[in-house]
C-alpha cells in the first residue's frame, strides 16, 4: 500500500500529563492511519491506549481543515458520566479546523490537575497554563478573558462553565460562546480533570494532492443543488422536522441572520436578536454583535416548552455551560423560571434526567444500537431522502471518522460512502482505498463504541 | 554559486526598516553562511574592516544618517577607498548620494542626482502615506511601487531584462562617475501606480535604476529597485555576481561549544513565547493601524516580517546537535525579548493608547524585533558556517499547493 497521509494530518499526537503537568508527543503512525483512518477512530485506538487514566482525547478527522465538504469536524471521546459508556462529542464551526491547524492531529489529556488549568495549543506547542483567573467566570467571560490573554479574537475554545466546574452531568464543552452538541455530559469530565479550557491557534497549513480541490468542488456544487436548494437556517430544519410551531414562530421572529461553519453548504446556525430593539441593525461579525447563536433546536424547543423565555434561557445555558434540553426538561418538571438554571448549574446531580434523551421511536432505534453519537444532530433525514437508525448510525459513523460536520452528514444525501472513499483515494495517493475498507473502519468504530 | 564566499555584513542599525531579512532568505536559498549583521555601534567599532561587502537595504535614510553620523560615514567612506563594496537599496541608495542637507551631507560619496525630487508634487491616486517624503524645501515622491521591468547595461548583459520590486527606491539621473547596470525600462502586471501612470511612466523610465561608482580600490552599488527581494530570483543572481571573487576566503569557522548550553525545556520556552508574538501579530494585521516612526510609515504586516524570520529558522534549530552549541543567555535574551513583542503587540491592540503612546511603543516594538531578529540571525548563521546546522542549497522554485483555510470575517 502506498499512501500519502500527510497531506491530511501534521503526524503529531499530543499527550497531555495533567498530573505530571508535562506534555509530550508521539507520531501519528502510517500504521494507525490505515487500520482507523482519523477522527473518532482513532480517539478509539487512543483511549484503549490509555484506558487505564482517565482519557479525554480531542481529535481531527482525516479531512479536517481540508476542502472537502464540510470539513469542519473534530471529536472529542471520553466516557459519558450520563451512560457510564463511551460517548463521542463532535465539535465543528471553526474549532475543528482550529485543532488540526495548530499542528496536533490528536490530543490525549490524562490524569488531573491538581489546580484549575487551561490548554494552549498554537503553532506546534503546548502549554499548561494555571486557570485560576478564569475559573469561576462564565463561558462568554472566559472566552473574552483568553482571546485577551492569547491576543487573537480568532483564537478557538473548548472550554466549560460554572456547570462543568461543578461536574454537574449536564454540564457541556462549549465551543467559544455558543454551547455545542456536548449531550454526554463531557463538560463533566473537563471539570473532573481541572481543566477549564482547550484555547487554539494555529497559523499552519496543509498541502493537497492534485485533483483534491476540484473533487472537493464538485461535490460541494451537488450538495449546494441538492436537497438543501434554497433552504436556510434552524427554523427551515425545524420545520421539516415539524418541532413545535409556536417555538419556531418565536425563533423566526428574532433571526438575525444565519451562518455556517468552516466550508458547509447549509447555514444552520442561526442568530437571534433579542436585547434591542426590532429596527436595531448591527453589522455581522464582531464581538458587539447582539443576541446569541443557536445550533441547537432541541435544547431550544425544550426551554421553549419549559414556558420560559426561550432565548434568554438559551444564553443563560450558555454562560453557564449547561445542556439545553436536558436543563429545559427540567425546569418544566420543577415549575421553575430561568432563574433555577442557576441552581442546576450549580448542582451536582441530575435526577428525573433521561439517560438518553429519547424522543420517538427512531431515536429508541438508535439508543439501543448505540449512544455513542450525540442526538443533537437531528435523527432522520431532513429535507429528503430516506434514514432510517442504521442509515443515521453509518452517517454520522463516516462523518465522525472524516471530520465532516455531523449534521451537514445528515442534511447532504449527497455525501456517500462512495464518493468519500475516492476522495480519501485522490487526497492521500491512497490507491487501493475503497468504500468497503470506509465502510469496515465505521463499523469498527460503532462496535467499539458501544 | 561559489566557493570562496565574501564576508558580507548587512546593516541592521537605526532607520533600517524590514528589508534587511530578505538578505537571509536568500543566502539561505544560496547555502550562503559568510554573513553577519552590523548597526551603528559595529560600525563604530571598526566592524567594517572584516568584511568584504557592506549592504544597506531600505528604511528612513535620515535616520539611518542620523544613526551612524560623521563615525559612520567615514569608515564607509574608508572601508570603500580600501577595496570594500558598498551596496545600497532603497534607503541605502539616497544615502551615499550628494546633498546638501543634514545629515546626509556627510555621506557625499557618488554625485548622481536624484531624479524623483520635486517642488511640485504631482496627484497621488493611491497609497498617499506613502507616496512622498519631505526633502529639505523639496519632495521624494514615489510614482509606483512593486514590479518593475529593467533593461541592463552592466553584468555583461546589455539589452536583457530582469524584474524587481520598488518600494520608494530612487530613480536616478546618472553623473560622470557612475556606470549604470540598469535603468526602469517598463512596468508589469504587478506594478502599483501612486500617480497617474502616464506622469508615471515620464518620471520613472529611462531613468537608471542601479549604477555602479568606483571609488578608490572599491566600489559603491546603488539600487532603485530592492534586488535583494527573495521573490525576484534573477534580481538576486545579479547581487550575488557583484561580489563573487572579491577577496576572503571560505572558512569554516569552528563553533566552540558554549559553557552553559541551552536545553530542551528552555528552547521549547522560546518557540512559544515567538509563537505568541507572531499569533498576535497576524491579529493586529486586522486592524487599520499605522504609525509614522521619523519620515517613514509602518504598518502591522511588518512586525511579522522579522517574527517569521526567526520563527520558521527556530524550528530549524530545535535540535539537539544544535541547542549544544547555543548559549543558553542568548536564547534567555531572545526569550524576554519575545515575550517583550507580545506584550507590546498587546499595548497596542489595546483601547485608550493615544497616538504619540502608541507611535512610541510602535516604535519600541520596531526596535526590538530588529535586535532579536539580527540576534537570532548571527546564531543561526553561526552555526550553518561551523557546518553544525547542514545547509542545502536549495532549488529555486518549490510548489506545493498548501492551503491555509481561514474565514473572512470573525468567528466568534
Amino acid at each position: 500500500m502506498t499512501m500519502e497521509t500527510m497531506n491530511n494530518y501534521n503526524g503529531t499526537i499530543l499527550i497531555v500529563d495533567l498530573d505530571a503537568k508535562s506534555c509530550s508527543t508521539q507520531d501519528l503512525t502510517e500504521e494507525l492511519i490505515e487500520k482507523a483512518l482519523g477522527g473518532a477512530a482513532i480517539n478509539m485506538e487512543l483511549y484503549e491506549q490509555y484506558k487505564d487514566r482517565e482519557p479525554l482525547i480531542l481529535g481531527s478527522g482525516f479531512f479536517t481543515a481540508t476542502f472537502a465538504p464540510a470539513a469542519c469536524g473534530g471529536v472529542i471521546t471520553a466516557k459519558s458520566p450520563i451512560t457510564g459508556k463511551i460517548a463521542h462529542v463532535p465539535f465543528g464551526w471553526q474549532t475543528g479546523v482550529e485543532l488540526k491547524l495548530t499542528g496536533f492531529d490528536f490530543v490525549v489529556v490524562l490524569g488531573k490537575a491538581a489546580a484549575p488549568v487551561r490548554l494552549w495549543l498554537h503553532d506546534g506547542l503546548s502549554d499548561i497554563n494555571d486557570s485560576a483567573d478564569i475559573w469561576g467566570k462564565d463561558v462568554w467571560e472566559s472566552t473574552d478573558k483568553l482571546r485577551e490573554v492569547y491576543g487573537d479574537d480568532m483564537a478557538q475554545m473548548l472550554l466549560i462553565g460554572k456547570a462543568g466546574e461543578n461536574k454537574n452531568p449536564l454540564a457541556v464543552v462549549s465551543e467559544n460562546y455558543w454551547g455545542g452538541k456536548d449531550k454526554a455530559g463531557l463538560g463533566a469530565v473537563f471539570g473532573a480533570k481541572n481543566l477549564k479550557a482547550v484555547a487554539m491557534r494555529g497559523l499552519g497549513s496543509l498541502e493537497v494532492a492534485d485533483g483534491f480541490f476540484q473533487k472537493c468542488v464538485e461535490l460541494k456544487n451537488g450538495i449546494i443543488a441538492g436537497t438543501i436548494k434554497g433552504k436556510a437556517g434552524l427554523y427551515d430544519i425545524g420545520t421539516a422536522l415539524g418541532i413545535d410551531a409556536a417555538a419556531l414562530d418565536k425563533l423566526k421572529s428574532i433571526t438575525h441572520r444565519n451562518d455556517a461553519g468552516y466550508n458547509c453548504a447549509y447555514p444552520y446556525y442561526t442568530f437571534l436578536k433579542y436585547n434591542e430593539a426590532p429596527t436595531f441593525v448591527d453589522m455581522m461579525g464582531g464581538s458587539k454583535e447582539p443576541g446569541c447563536l443557536v445550533s441547537d433546536l432541541m435544547g431550544f424547543a425544550s426551554l421553549a416548552a419549559a414556558g420560559v423565555d426561550a432565548p434568554r434561557a438559551m444564553e443563560k445555558c450558555y454562560r453557564l455551560g449547561l445542556e439545553p434540553a436536558a436543563a429545559g426538561a427540567l425546569l418544566k418538571k420543577q415549575g421553575a423560571g430561568i432563574d433555577g438554571l442557576d441552581g442546576l448549574a450549580a448542582g451536582g446531580a441530575a435526577d428525573g434526567l433521561a439517560a438518553w434523551s429519547v424522543a420517538g421511536a427512531l431515536d429508541s432505534a438508535i439508543a439501543a444500537q448505540t449512544t455513542a453519537f450525540s442526538m443533537a444532530v437531528p435523527t432522520r433525514a431532513i429535507f429528503g431522502g430516506q434514514l432510517d437508525a442504521d442509515g443515521w448510525i453509518k452517517r454520522q459513523a463516516l462523518a465522525y471518522v472524516l471530520g465532516i460536520d455531523p449534521v451537514m452528514a445528515v442534511l447532504s444525501p449527497e455525501i456517500t460512502v462512495e464518493n468519500m472513499a475516492e476522495l480519501v483515494q485522490i487526497s492521500a495517493e491512497w490507491d487501493d482505498f475503497s468504500a468497503d475498507t470506509l465502510n469496515t473502519i465505521c463499523a469498527e468504530l460503532v462496535k467499539k463504541s458501544a | 554559486m561559489m566557493n570562496i564566499q565574501s564576508e558580507v555584513g548587512i546593516y541592521v542599525g537605526a532607520g533600517a526598516s524590514h528589508s534587511w531579512t530578505w538578505f537571509a532568505d536568500i543566502f539561505d536559498r544560496e547555502a550562503y553562511s559568510a554573513v553577519c549583521f552590523l548597526d551603528e555601534r559595529d560600525i563604530a567599532a571598526g566592524a567594517l574592516s572584516r568584511i568584504d561587502v557592506f549592504f544597506v537595504s531600505g528604511g528612513d535614510t535620515f535616520a539611518i544618517a542620523y544613526g551612524l553620523g560623521k563615525t559612520g560615514a567615514d569608515a564607509i567612506e574608508k572601508f570603500v577607498r580600501c577595496g570594500g563594496i558598498y551596496i545600497g537599496a532603497c534607503a541605502g541608495a539616497y544615502l551615499p548620494l550628494n546633498s546638501s542637507l543634514p545629515p546626509l551631507n556627510q555621506f557625499n560619496f557618488v554625485a548622481s542626482r536624484i531624479a524623483n525630487l520635486t517642488k511640485d508634487l504631482p496627484e497621488a491616486v493611491a497609497k498617499p502615506e506613502k507616496f512622498c517624503t519631505e526633502y529639505g524645501c523639496r519632495y521624494v515622491y514615489h510614482p509606483v511601487r512593486e514590479g518593475v521591468r529593467l533593461r541592463l547595461s552592466g553584468w555583461g548583459r546589455d539589452g536583457q531584462y530582469v524584474e524587481a520590486p520598488l518600494y520608494g527606491g530612487p530613480a536616478l539621473l546618472p553623473s560622470d562617475d557612475a556606470e549604470v547596470l540598469a535603468e526602469y525600462a517598463d512596468f508589469t502586471d504587478s506594478t502599483e501606480f501612486l500617480i497617474d501612470r502616464e506622469i508615471a511612466g515620464r518620471a520613472l523610465l529611462g531613468t537608471a535604476a542601479a549604477i555602479k561608482k568606483a571609488y578608490g580600490k572599491g566600489f559603491f552599488y546603488l539600487f532603485g529597485p530592492h534586488f535583494e527581494h527573495p521573490d525576484y530570483h534573477e534580481a538576486n543572481n545579479l547581487l550575488f555576481e557583484i561580489f563573487a571573487g572579491t577577496r576572503s576566503s571560505q572558512r569554516q569557522e569552528a563553533v566552540e561549544l558554549p559553557l552553559r548550553p541551552v536545553d530542551k525545556k528552555q528552547y521549547v520556552t522560546f518557540l512559544s513565547a515567538v509563537s505568541n508574538a507572531r499569533i498576535m501579530a497576524l491579529a493586529l494585521e486586522r486592524s487599520a493601524f499605522t504609525w509614522l516612526i521619523g519620515r517613514k510609515v509602518y504598518d502591522p504586516e511588518k512586525i511579522r516580517v522579522f517574527i517569521e524570520t526567526i520563527w520558521k529558522r527556530a524550528l530549524q534549530l530545535d535540535a539537539t546537535e544544535c541547542l549544544a552549541c547555543i548559549e543558553s543567555s542568548e536564547i534567555e535574551l531572545l526569550t524576554v525579548q519575545a515575550v517583550q513583542f507580545a506584550e507590546t503587540i498587546q499595548k497596542l491592540r489595546s483601547d485608550g493608547q493615544s497616538c504619540a503612546q502608541d507611535t512610541a511603543l510602535a516604535e519600541f516594538l520596531f526596535l526590538i524585533l530588529r535586535k532579536a531578529a539580527a540576534a537570532f540571525l548571527t546564531i543561526y548563521f553561526h552555526l550553518k558556517r561551523g557546518g553544525v546546522l547542514h545547509q542545502k542549497r536549495r532549488s529555486t522554485c518549490t510548489i506545493a499547493t498548501c492551503i491555509s483555510p481561514q474565514p473572512q470575517h470573525s468567528i466568534r
